[in-house]
């Protein structure tokens, strides 16, 4: 299919997204009860409609987030099958990490099962082996097999090992947004720049706070080609002071501050909402642009994180304006 | 109190003699019942600290976990959770506080978290093992609290028993054998007497 089908698909999801007004009236919410009754009114129906328990509720989410993203994949094809794969491949990474750490852990199969996200479903490694690898080793071997993640072999450290996973996976993405013919190359780059930077930035930051030696920290460091040089966050790292980056970095100064306030969870939400802001503020002249299937995904991201945090704020019964502090709507 | 009562000198002696250990005993425990609620009292103020500072803890390292999790989701909080394999390490001592045995709570080894956990999480994480700590500060103390004040229970009672039963008990029947005791002394006075009147009489006749 081509691009022009693809993209005009992707204006029609756009219109199925809950609306900011819409997502507030949900966290208002006070039971989980109440919240699969609203949900059930729109598409998310059928993957909660049956879920009792905030995990429950979880898992649905994430299996509607994953649905909706498929539907990408079967329409694209050629390079930009190629690159959605590889783009995607984060939350595979995600799951990753997360399998990584509950083998270290000597989680039971059942229990990882139990959390990851359906990724299977955007192709990629087959999870099931590495589920039943016996230990952390046997998990890495199979990652390296794979070609989909270069992790060296001597690495022990959990998480350094989890920040080559993510490394690579940039990599990759990077070479085929540059490789793939895509109208909208250099905003598509600016994006993955942005969202390297703030990764980058946020290992930087929280490390100096809670005075991690700079040479580990280094090590947790990805190479972004559209964003500051490695090793200039390297030189910075250095120089131990985290305000540094503050006036370094003016434009993340939002960002950065919710670091030195101590409150860690407002730095995702300010990421999410900084590259949304980017996303929002770019206007592409043309109505069909690869750059707006990029927009979706994240679009579709910020609307998925939304609900799962509703859905435990609710459980968890915070108080009204801590609800609206984290979600994602502007 | 079964005592076999003999109306005798000797054993009215006996009795006091009795009875001045039973009321060294009542002083000495009401000494101990005095003490123990001075360390009743200063225990309990330290753990009404303890557990408003640990209450607040709680309540940010609750409220933390609630907003990580209502941000990253349950995944990140679950898997994270499982990189500790390392446990805390306590070893649990007696010490003897007035004759009772209270716990003392020795922690040998704490697992370092620093470098650990993913950034995002440390935070919480360090927290986390700072109220463990604390936790086991107030589960020293409350048990500390429990069993002191069960000695203290019983010490009253002991106390109330000698100060409302057995001493009172030992005072009337020395009051009541010393009265028999003067009385046979006494007729057995007037009992001479009488005889020493009929002895000279008749050796007047």
């Amino acid at each position: 299919m081509s691009v022009t089908y693809l993209v005009c698909r992707v204006h029609g999801y756009e219109t199925r997204l809950i609306k900011p007004n819409r997502m507030l009236e949900l966290a208002s919410l006070s039971s989980l009860e109440a919240l699969i009754r609203a949900l059930g009114e729109v598409d998310y129906g059928r993957y909660i409609s049956g879920a009792k328990t905030l995990g429950e509720v979880e898992q649905g989410l994430a299996e509607a987030f994953i649905s909706k993203l498929t539907p990408l994949l079967e329409l694209a094809s050629g390079g930009i099958r190629r690159f959605l794969e590889a783009y995607l491949r984060r939350y595979e990474a995600l799951n990753l990490t997360w399998i990584l750490r509950m083998k270290a852990g000597g989680a039971p199969r059942e229990m990882v099962e139990q959390i990851l996200l359906p990724t299977w479903r955007l192709g990629g490694i087959d999870l099931k082996l590495i589920l039943d690898a016996e230990n952390i080793e046997a998990v890495k071997k199979i990652i390296r097999q794979s070609g989909a993640y270069k992790i060296s072999e001597d690495v022990k450290d959990l998480l350094q090992l989890e920040a080559e996973l993510w490394r690579s996976h940039y990599q990759r993405v990077f070479k085929l947004a540059s490789r793939t013919k895509i109208s909208d190359s250099r905003e598509v780059r600016r994006l993955l720049g942005i969202e390297l930077e703030l990764s980058n930035l946020r290992t930087c930051v929280l490390a100096l706070l809670r005075n991690w030696d700079p040479k580990r920290v280094q090590g947790l460091l990805m190479d972004n080609p559209a964003g500051t040089p490695l090793k200039l966050l390297q030189e910075l790292v250095e120089r131990r002071d985290p305000h540094i980056f503050m006036e370094r970095f003016k434009m993340f100064r939002s960002f950065l501050e919710k670091a030195i306030s101590g409150n860690v969870w407002l730095m995702e939400i300010e990421a999410l909402r900084i590259l949304k802001r980017y996303l929002d503020s770019e206007r592409i002249g043309k109505f069909i642009s690869f750059f707006y299937i990029l927009r979706y995904i994240l679009e579709l991201e910020i609307e998925y994180r939304n609900l799962r945090a509703i859905a435990v704020m609710i459980h968890h019964n915070l108080p009204q304006e801590s609800r609206r502090i984290l979600l994602i709507t502007n | 109190m079964s005592l076999s009562v003999r109306y005798t000198r000797g054993f009215l002696l006996d009795l006091k003699r009795r009875l001045s250990f039973v009321q060294r005993a009542h002083d000495l425990l009401e000494m101990k019942r005095d003490q123990e609620i001075r360390e009743l009292g200063s225990a309990i103020d330290r753990l009404r600290e303890l557990r408003v500072v640990l209450e607040k803890r709680i309540e940010e390292v609750l409220r933390d976990l609630a907003m990580l999790q209502a941000v990253y989701g349950s995944q990140e909080i679950i898997s994270a959770s499982m990189l500790m394999d390392e446990r805390i390490e306590i070893e649990v001592l007696p010490r003897n506080v007035m004759g009772v045995n209270v716990p003392m709570i020795k922690i040998v080894r704490v697992p370092e978290v620093k470098g650990r956990y993913p950034l995002h999480i440390e935070g919480l994480a360090e927290k986390v093992r700072g109220l463990l700590e604390d936790l086991l500060r107030a589960a020293e103390l409350e048990a500390f609290v429990e069993l002191i004040a069960e000695d203290l229970r019983k010490t009253s009672i002991r106390v109330n028993a000698l100060e409302k039963v057995i001493i009172p008990s030992y005072e009337a029947m020395i009051r009541k054998i010393g009265e028999v005791v003067e009385q046979s002394a006494l007729e057995d006075f007037i009992r001479v007497k009488l005889v020493k009147r009929v002895l000279e009489r008749r050796r007047t006749e």
